[in-house]
């Protein structure tokens, strides 16, 4: 028994050795790559956390017909030495106030140089008077050259927690969305597709870097998926972001090109197009009285080339690149295009328009109880209102005595006291003027869906009531 | 003496059998199963979907489904069932449903489509009529010539066994217990009648058709409370007008004129309409107009196209006086009582109108149109393939999303959960402008889309919808 069994031992031996060398040399070559990882990971981590900046601002929002303040926490990027620091837009959006805090717990005040909410992008500049030391910015590197299943870095203050670093990888360079709405009604992700990402990033990381093992800023961390999703964060491509900081840092805000076109992807109905294969975007919706519905661009047209240049949507992931384009060209620029009607082939030239603002300017009118916002195109549009006149209210506080006489949101203020409103402005200013008088009833026409309605509103204004209360807000 | 006694013992067996012969003895004689085996093909259930006769604006409101009992009693087809369902003309349209559908209930699931050809409001009775004839397997029962039902005679019911049950057809036993004479010849009967042997076949001891099983309805006003077997109690808080009876067997005398040409299906008359939107003229408005006694109407719009468009009518006119008496509407309530005097005037017959604008009185001259069909009347087309319900565009839709009158398309009603169209991404609330290159102009077009589609086994179709300021295509992949 023991001669058989020395016997085995004797035979299984060579094997067992083979194997233990075999699994040995993994676990060995592992531990290499995984200090040689550590390293690095380390490395980045150190040249990219003194610019990392934890923001604190004081939001001015509107809500059931009052303006608040509400203080969120959200992360930002240093990027010069001057004091420019990236964060998202929808962090620092309707702030009233700034404050930021360095890596080494100073806290700065910062100003709103500028924002774009297309990209979810905006540029502080911190009150340099504040700083004590050098700043040292991040260094901006490249989204260009990302690949699926790259080592990247989330740094910022998820859920308020400052200084965090979570580690993963790339999971897609350009994970693409429909256009999306944050509550205030901004629209996001019409320009650019996002890095998808596995390192862990939550609220409080949006406007923080996502950097490369070198410590290169390759992208903003805006959006992630905290709900039926685990480990989906996204990221603005940096690309972009060096793009959008530059334009804002030297003017303070982007100015677009505009004709009008809701663009599809060839796939959304690839029996309609009649285009060579793989060539050309779908036309899905034209806005009437823009330049497109000028040259009668119809829903259905495959547009195939503008300027020269092929037109390439066949797939979703290319659709932002394609509004970019047009966005990009100078406000004003003639375009000449082509595109497929059915089977024919036609031309035509269309001039560009500014891409105006969509939000508009909002206000309080606090001694009346409710808010109202300008008319924007965006506004005229979805209201299908001819012309630009009026003020749309946009929330009204419950129990006010304009709320019991009758106003709603989204009612469109056209003409009070008997007189036209013409834009925000003159709204303010008669508001104030009528709370100076004391006026106790105050005749407000507006339209309500599709029909004119009248509210007379009986003001109480009490002692403390001032006329430069009448109204206040923010553009 | 023995033999005569074996005589008289026979004579008692013979007595106690014909005595004992109670009906369920001569049921034996009459064989039930056989019986109602071929009556399956006679008394059919019948499927009503039912809509609100007005939708809420821009909303597509609710759907009830209700299976009555029905007996076929023409061999073109002709079906009689209770005409419960049809709305009394008058109700709030916004709380009363109209059946919109109808289908016989075949095996399995089966079904076949019916069209409503006729009404007699007085007999409570609707007549239905198989949309392609009588289906294989279905049979008229013979209406003509049938006996005159005899108080205390024995009778059968056949009527249906709930939905759980498969609507199994299924009997009453009872008699002939009463007969009435006004206001019209009907019989009552000892059995107790439940809901879905209303409309049920009463038939005699010999399985001859003797009459309908139906509800004398109380005229509106006398009704004291719903009967237990009146279907009308399971819509609950929905008022199809207080049609309260009593369960009778109608002879099918009774019937005859109506089974031979069934009396026109009217609807609710059309109704005049000056195409407005309007606003009370309150005491607070009144007061800020220095009206001391203020009465009017505001008028708030006024559709495209409209009668009143035509007569020159504006938004922010004051309406004070129609057809020379004045117009009062102080809270909303009254603006209901002014739509019903608009309701009732002439179509087309010119009406006056005292105007106050911009400080000046008026007189315009404006001729009532009839009222366009509105969601309440809109017709609805579903495709059970593609998974979906849609509706007409009627003017209420276009006024409450503020589309232009003349808009074509259907409005999206319904979607079958994870249904071709639900999958393509078409949404409720959608309007279907294209589907492909062929327009929607209305609810044929659509309907013929489908069927061109079906026909084709088309693999895939392009949507093209409205959905709130834009348009889009949708592609709708198809699994034949």
């Amino acid at each position: 028994m023991s001669r058989s069994l020395s016997r085995k031992t004797r035979r299984l031996t060579p094997f067992l050795v083979v194997s233990l060398a075999f699994l040995a040399s993994p676990i060995g070559a592992a531990g290499a790559v995984t200090a040689e990882l550590q390293e690095k990971v380390l490395q980045a981590k150190r040249k990219v956390t003194p610019a990392l900046v934890h923001i604190q601002p004081i939001l001015e929002i509107y809500r059931a017909g009052e303006r608040e303040k509400m203080a969120v926490t959200g992360s930002g990027v240093i990027i010069s030495a001057d004091g420019y620091v990236l964060t998202n837009n929808h962090v620092v959006a309707h702030a009233e106030q700034v404050t930021c805090t360095l890596h080494n717990q100073q806290e700065v005040s910062a100003e709103l140089i500028g924002r774009d909410a297309f990209t979810d992008l905006a540029i502080l500049k911190l009150n340099m008077d504040e700083v004590e030391g050098e700043l040292q910015p991040a260094t901006l590197g490249s989204s260009a050259n990302l690949e699926a299943g790259q080592f990247v870095m989330a740094l910022g203050s998820p859920l308020g927690l400052s200084r965090s670093i979570s580690l993963g990888v790339i999971s897609t360079v350009d994970r693409y969305f429909p256009e999306s709405q944050f509550p205030d009604g901004t629209t996001t992700g019409t320009f650019n597709t996002w890095i998808q990402t596995d390192a862990a990033i939550n609220p409080g990381n949006s406007g923080g870097p996502m950097v490369n093992l070198q410590g290169e800023v390759v992208g903003i961390n805006a959006r992630a998926i905290p709900i039926f999703g685990e480990n989906l964060g996204f990221a603005i491509p940096i690309d972009l972001v060096k793009e959008v900081a530059e334009r804002l840092i030297r003017d303070g805000k982007l100015v677009r090109s505009w004709i009008g076109v809701s663009w599809q992807h060839l796939e959304a109905a690839p029996g309609l197009v009649q285009a060579p294969r793989g060539q050309g975007a779908l036309v899905g919706s034209v806005v009437a009285g823009s330049p497109a519905s000028d040259v009668d661009l119809q829903p259905g047209d495959v547009v195939v080339s503008m300027d020269g240049r092929p037109v390439l949507a066949r797939h979703e992931e290319q659709l932002p690149s394609l509004r970019k384009w047009i966005a990009d060209l100078p406000v004003g620029h003639q375009t000449r295009f082509k595109f497929y009607r059915e089977d024919q082939l036609l031309e035509g030239t269309m001039v560009t328009q500014e891409w105006e603002d969509p939000q508009g300017t909002e206000l309080e009118i606090k001694a009346w109880g409710f808010t109202i916002r300008s008319i924007t195109d965006e506004v005229a549009r979805i209201f299908r209102l001819d012309g630009r006149s009026g003020v749309l209210v946009t929330g009204v506080k419950p129990n006010s005595f304009s709320f019991e006489a009758g106003l709603r949101p989204g009612d469109i203020i056209r003409r009070m006291e008997e007189q036209e409103v013409p834009n925000l402005r003159v709204f303010e200013q008669r508001v104030r003027r009528l709370v100076e008088s004391g006026k106790r009833s105050v005749l407000i026409e507006s339209i309500r869906g599709s029909r004119l309605s009248f509210t007379l509103l009986r003001p109480v204004y009490n002692d403390k009531d001032d006329a430069s209360e009448g109204a206040g807000g923010r553009t | 003496m023995m033999q005569r006694a074996r005589i008289l013992l026979g004579c008692v067996t013979m007595l106690a059998v014909v005595f004992l012969a109670t009906p369920e003895t001569r049921a034996a004689k009459l064989d039930l199963e056989k019986l109602m085996t071929h009556l399956t093909g006679s008394v059919v259930p019948v499927r009503f979907t039912m809509r609100p006769i007005e939708a809420p604006a821009g909303g597509e409101g609710q759907k009830v489904e209700q299976v009555f009992c029905g007996v076929i009693v023409k061999d073109d087809g002709l079906i009689v069932v209770s005409g419960d369902v049809f709305p009394d003309p008058g109700g709030d349209p916004r709380n009363t449903l109209e059946p919109v559908e109808f289908a016989v209930l075949g095996e399995g699931e089966i079904e076949h489509n019916l069209v409503a050809v006729g009404l007699n409001r007085d007999l409570n009775l609707a007549y239905l009529r198989f949309e392609s004839g009588l289906p294989d397997g279905y049979h008229a029962i013979q209406t003509h010539g049938t006996k005159t039902p005899r108080i205390g005679e024995d009778i059968y019911i056949i009527g249906l066994l709930p939905e759980r049950y498969g609507h199994a057809r299924t009997f009453w036993n009872g008699q002939v217990s009463a007969r009435i004479d006004s206001p019209r010849t009907m019989y009552g009967v000892t059995t107790f009648i439940q809901d879905l042997s209303i409309g049920g076949l009463a038939v005699n001891a010999k399985g001859r058709p003797l009459g309908l099983v139906a509800e004398d309805v109380l005229p509106p006003g006398q009704a004291t409370g719903a009967s237990a077997s009146n279907p009308l109690t399971l819509f609950g808080s929905l008022s199809q007008g207080p049609r309260v009876g009593y369960p009778m067997i109608f002879p099918f005398d009774l019937l005859a004129m109506d089974i031979a040409s069934p009396p026109p299906l009217v609807r609710a008359p059309r109704k005049a309409w000056f195409g407005i939107t309007m606003q009370p003229l309150d005491r607070n408005l009144g007061e800020y107009w220095n009206i001391d006694n203020p009465g009017g109407i505001i008028i708030s719009a006024v559709l495209d196209g409209s009668p009143a468009q035509g007569a020159g009518l504006h938004p922010r006119d004051i309406l004070l006086e129609l057809g020379g008496e004045e117009v009062t509407a102080r809270e909303l309530p009254d603006l209901t009582t002014f739509r019903q005097r608009v309701e009732k005037l002439t179509i087309g017959e010119a009406v006056d109108l005292l105007v106050w604008r911009e400080g000046e009185e008026i007189q315009l001259e404006l001729h009532p149109g009839v009222a366009p069909r509105t969601g309440f009347l809109a017709k609805f087309y579903e495709d059970e393939a593609f998974g979906i319900t849609v509706r007409e565009l009627t003017v209420d839709v276009l006024q409450a999303r503020n589309l232009p009158v003349g808009t074509s398309g259907v409005v999206v009603a319904e979607m079958e959960n994870s249904g071709w169209t639900q999958v393509g991404g078409v949404r409720p609330g959608d309007i279907i402008l294209r589907i492909n290159r062929t327009p929607i102009l209305d609810l044929e077009s659509f309907e013929a889309m489908m069927l061109q589609l079906r026909r084709e086994r088309a693999r895939e179709a392009y949507f093209f919808v409205q959905r709130n300021v834009e348009t889009r295509f949708l592609k709708v992949r198809t699994d034949w």
